[in-house]
């Protein structure tokens, strides 16, 4: 082909009225031809003003959260420092778990659980949710602030397979869909953001699924759903 | 020079989309907080429907990061780049379903109008390269190519449109794309 026909090519596919047989052959003949390479790199270039004058849409607050559940980030999973007393005690289920009472000191510590947390000092939480397994085994505390962070308190260790994460999920609109609030390797304490989500509401669905190591790679729950539960607002 | 040039000269989108080559989720988002509403504006253009465009950028920033190995520094920038990502992921999504479905499924509400093609040449800056050169065209066949690259019409949409055979828009386009390269040399 003359320069001028790699040219016109070049051109007609960067604005995308090559066939699509054409364009693949194009596609598949640019890692090996340099000056097809140019000429696209180039009409890229002289067109690019015209994406420059794109009116600006702001994206939708879960854009950049479903972004990175798709390129497998983990969100913050820091682990956040125990201070409080009964949160210690809280957090040292070695002797619930160990109990052959287990099933009916759930409840109990539920109950302990849910009265530290509401008697704790410092902001309260919008909504709490409690997460329960199928057999209603409650395994994870969920508490949603104003400000968007949202702490995951897991109440019972979760077996988490070679090659798999948990994933933290939420539902206010069916219509959204699940969105991802953060991935955990095990069964730890996290603060999660879920800034830019509009303020929990109750009734709203917090779920813990088993996804690929990295994340849904849908961004959407792929796996098994392994607790679950519905918010509702502390007193 | 273009909008970008003179408005971000300092951010150098390809530096970015090495660093994210080297798994540094921090130059994504830099590049996500600068492009992504530039971005929807771009596919809704082609797609006409928000969350289709939204879908499409999301698809465009998880190829960014994958492909951002693969790009090249010495062919073009790395602004153009990303942009040709989202208008292949735009293009491919209208012509894997035909746009009249496209149209068919929308929420009345969720339906952007078409672009007008002249407004978009008047928005680019007076002195503008490409602006000159798409002015020095006549009119319907500068409309061919705008409607091509922003609306991502094909040569039998835009045969429509305009009202002129298949192949006068085809040989249009072919003779526009040598004008704009001679002129912008």
């Amino acid at each position: 082909m003359s320069d001028r026909d790699i040219d016109a090519l070049a051109g007609e596919y960067v604005l995308g009225l090559t066939e699509p047989e054409e364009s693949e052959r194009i596609e598949r003949a640019l890692s090996t031809d340099h000056a097809l390479a140019q000429a696209i790199a180039a009409w890229r270039e002289r067109l690019s003003p015209l994406d420059e004058v794109a009116d600006r849409v702001e994206p939708s607050a879960v854009l950049w959260e479903r972004i990175r559940t798709g390129i497998g980030q983990r969100a913050v999973v820091a682990r956040t420092p125990r201070k409080r007393v009964l949160s210690a005690m809280w957090h040292n289920l070695g002797f619930w778990r160990g109990s052959a009472l287990a099933g009916a000191l759930a409840s109990f510590v539920l109950a302990m659980g849910l009265g530290a947390m509401l008697l704790r000092p410092g902001p309260a939480p919008v909504v709490v949710a409690i997460l329960e397994a199928a057999d209603s085994t409650p395994g994870a505390i969920v508490e949603a602030y104003a400000d968007g962070s949202v702490l995951l308190r897991p109440l019972t260790d979760i077996d988490v397979p070679e090659g798999k994460i948990l994933q933290v999920w939420t539902l206010w609109d069916r219509g959204v869909g699940p969105v991802p609030l953060g991935l955990l390797d095990a069964a730890h304490e996290a603060r999660m953001n879920a800034q830019g989500q509009p303020v929990p509401q109750p009734r709203q669905l917090y779920e813990i699924t088993l996804e690929p190591a990295g994340g849904s790679p849908t961004g959407k729950p792929t796996g098994p759903v392994l607790y679950k539960g519905l918010a509702t607002q502390p007193l | 020079m273009s909008l970008a040039a003179r408005t971000e000269t300092a951010f150098d989108h390809g530096a970015a989309i090495m660093a994210c080559a080297g798994q540094d989720a921090d130059a994504l988002r830099e590049l996500y907080d600068r492009e992504a509403p530039s971005m929807i504006g771009v596919a809704l253009r082609i797609v006409r429907r928000k969350d289709l465009a939204e879908e499409i950028v999301h698809d465009a920033f998880v190829q960014i990061w994958r492909k951002a190995s693969q790009f090249d520094a010495t062919l073009g920038s790395g602004r153009s780049w990303m942009y040709a990502i989202v208008r292949n992921r735009a293009l491919s999504v209208i012509r894997d379903r035909s746009r009249e479905d496209l149209v068919d499924d929308a929420d009345l509400d969720g339906l952007v109008e078409q672009t007008d093609h002249d407004d978009l040449v008047s928005r680019l800056p007076d002195r503008d390269a490409l602006r000159v050169c798409l002015e020095r065209l006549e009119a319907p066949r500068r409309a061919s190519v705008v409607l091509a690259y922003a609306g991502g019409l094909s040569h039998g949409e835009i045969a429509g449109k305009l009202g002129v055979p298949l192949g006068t828009v085809k040989a249009w386009i072919r003779r526009s794309l040598i004008s704009l390269r001679q002129c912008m040399a």
